[in-house]
């Protein structure tokens, strides 16, 4: 704790302001949750679940996030790609040598992060792998998995200071896993059956519902989707890691709060 | 004894209650914080306080969540799907708006060594 009193630890007006516009909204909120509470008759979630059996998926989220709503998904991993193509142009430009403080060098990893992680590592792999083949039968997809596998590889890259992630391979890996996406939503705009962005072409009987082969190109856009999900947060956290030698320590451990 | 949070109108009310607590908790460090990663982290807080007010209020007593297992048959007394994977794409876009801050937030600490927003005075008129 430190020694400074409460009083000047809390900014009094902003807490009060704060206190204000949060009395003010649950007044309102009040007024308003009383109705369409009980009142929902139908909603897009009902009507989507009463014909979800047509997907042949045993999560409900699951099509909705690739099928109903695989558009959105496809706008989404956009908008990841060009966070993470951001935060690449950010560390990996050339303006390192106008930094005005010299370098500290990076400590090495402690003992136990190194034995943690050589024990760790295979396990996260396997359990992103299986969390996002496993998209359309259980909680998980290619985004949790896809995040799983790319901690993965940030531990490695913390407890590894020689471990680089090569950025020829990650772009390589997106960008195939990106263009397959868009393939076969086009795919399935483009033969007759579907006839829609991101149609079922592939056979997908109900009966089949709730094995790991079924619900057709559901499984195979997921797996798709966590690749390339897992290609860029690990190129987010190799971009960031790869510069710690330069980032200075007063960004984490100055306190300039008052 | 806790038979009344079966009640939606009871549930639903606490986890608005919760939600908005969490965001004004949010808002107040977005306010009164002037480390810019502590704001970012804020604007993280006020984000999961959406996100939770979303999945608790698509869900009414007695329903399961939208997924076949467990000896479940049909598509019936499930919580809402849509609320859910619209919470899914917000995490996403969350996760990528705050690296980009952050990134952001560390490149202005590297090229001015200053962290607090209110000595950001480049752009100011003297």
């Amino acid at each position: 704790m430190t020694a400074v009193p409460l009083r000047k630890r809390v900014r009094v007006k902003t807490l009060l302001l704060v206190l204000l516009c949060g009395w003010l909204f649950a007044a309102h909120l009040g007024v308003l949750l009383q109705y369409g509470l009980d009142g929902q008759s139908a909603s897009v979630g009902d009507a989507l679940l009463a014909r979800n059996a047509e997907t042949a998926s045993a999560n409900a989220v699951t099509s909705v996030v690739v099928s109903y709503r695989g558009f959105d998904t496809l706008g989404e991993v956009t908008v990841l790609f060009l966070a993470a193509t951001g935060i690449g142009l950010f560390f990996g430009g050339h303006g390192r040598a106008e930094s005005h403080r010299p370098e500290p060098p990076m400590s090495p990893p402690n003992e136990m992060m190194v034995t943690g992680v050589r024990l760790l590592f295979p396990v996260l792999i396997l359990l992103g792998v299986y969390v996002v083949l496993h998209g359309h039968l259980s909680p998980g997809g290619g985004f949790q998995g896809g995040v799983i596998i790319a901690t993965a590889f940030f531990l490695r890259m913390l407890a590894d200071p020689a471990f680089r992630l090569r950025h020829a391979r990650i772009g390589l890996l997106e960008s195939l896993s990106g263009s397959g996406f868009v393939l076969m939503g086009l795919l399935g705009l483009s033969l007759a059956g579907t006839a829609t962005f991101l149609g079922n072409f592939l056979p997908h009987p109900v009966t089949e519902m709730g094995r790991l082969l079924s619900a057709g190109v559901i499984p195979i856009i997921y797996a798709l989707v966590g690749v390339k999900v897992g290609a860029e947060v690990a190129a987010i956290f190799g971009d960031m890691l790869e510069r710690r030698g330069q980032q200075s320590p007063g960004l984490l451990g100055d306190e300039s709060d008052t | 004894m806790l038979a009344f949070l079966d009640d939606p109108k009871v549930l639903h009310g606490i986890y608005a209650l919760g939600a908005l607590t969490l965001f004004f908790i949010g808002l107040y460090g977005l306010l009164a914080k002037r480390h810019l990663l502590k704001m970012l982290i804020s604007i993280a807080v006020m984000e999961l306080s959406v996100y939770l007010l979303f999945i608790g209020l698509a869900t009414s007593p007695g329903e399961t969540a939208p997924i076949l297992s467990d000896g479940l048959t049909a598509f019936t007394d499930m919580a809402d799907p849509v609320p859910q994977a619209l919470t899914l794409t917000a995490i996403v876009i969350g996760l990528a708006v705050l690296g980009l801050g952050v990134s952001l937030a560390i490149q202005y600490h590297r090229l001015t060594g200053k962290v607090d927003v209110a000595s950001m005075t480049e752009l100011k008129e003297l």
